[in-house]
């Protein structure tokens, strides 16, 4: 199984600080990085 | 995310930066990020916000299920979305790297002249 990537929506943009208290903007890897979002339940 | 970690050159390598979203607060993210010496970005989303978000978005998300891996290009555009039927139902890395090596040749084509 071909696992190519095709959704093509733009993801939404989010701002949220960091666990060390840094800002994160995704926008701002626009242009430069690809993004693995990993959406985690909870660390047991 | 102790499978992420072992391929963590991989996933920079192919220009990818590695995010995982959770939601635990700062604190329990310092401690299992420095525990198990995970070099990603960590955001703690006690609110879900960025889950409810991206659950805006009907063919993104489907109804809470989790765990999941959204991958995004360096367009902004998500490309590709896996969704957990349990806790230990994640993709395996090589799938997604190879994901990422896919976006990145085709980045790399778009920039090239004709």
């Amino acid at each position: 199984m071909s696992p190519r990537a095709a959704l093509g929506l733009p993801a939404p943009d989010f701002e949220l600080d960091d666990y060390t208290g840094h800002p994160f903007r995704l926008a701002d890897l626009r242009g430069q990085k690809s993004v693995v979002l990993v959406f985690n339940r909870g660390f047991l | 995310m102790a499978q992420l970690r072992q391929d963590h050159a991989e996933f920079v390598a192919s220009g990818a930066e590695v995010v995982i979203v959770g939601p635990d607060n700062a604190e329990a993210f310092q401690e299992y990020f420095s525990e198990h010496d995970l070099p990603f970005v960590g955001l703690p989303d006690p609110e879900h916000r960025v889950l409810r978000l991206f659950g805006q978005q009907v063919n993104l998300f489907k109804a809470g299920r989790m765990p999941a891996q959204v991958v995004i290009d360096q367009q902004g555009i998500a490309r590709y979305a896996h969704y957990g039927h349990s806790m230990s139902d994640i993709p395996e890395n090589s799938e997604i790297l190879e994901i990422l090596r896919e976006l990145h040749s085709e980045a790399f084509s778009a920039a090239a002249p004709a």
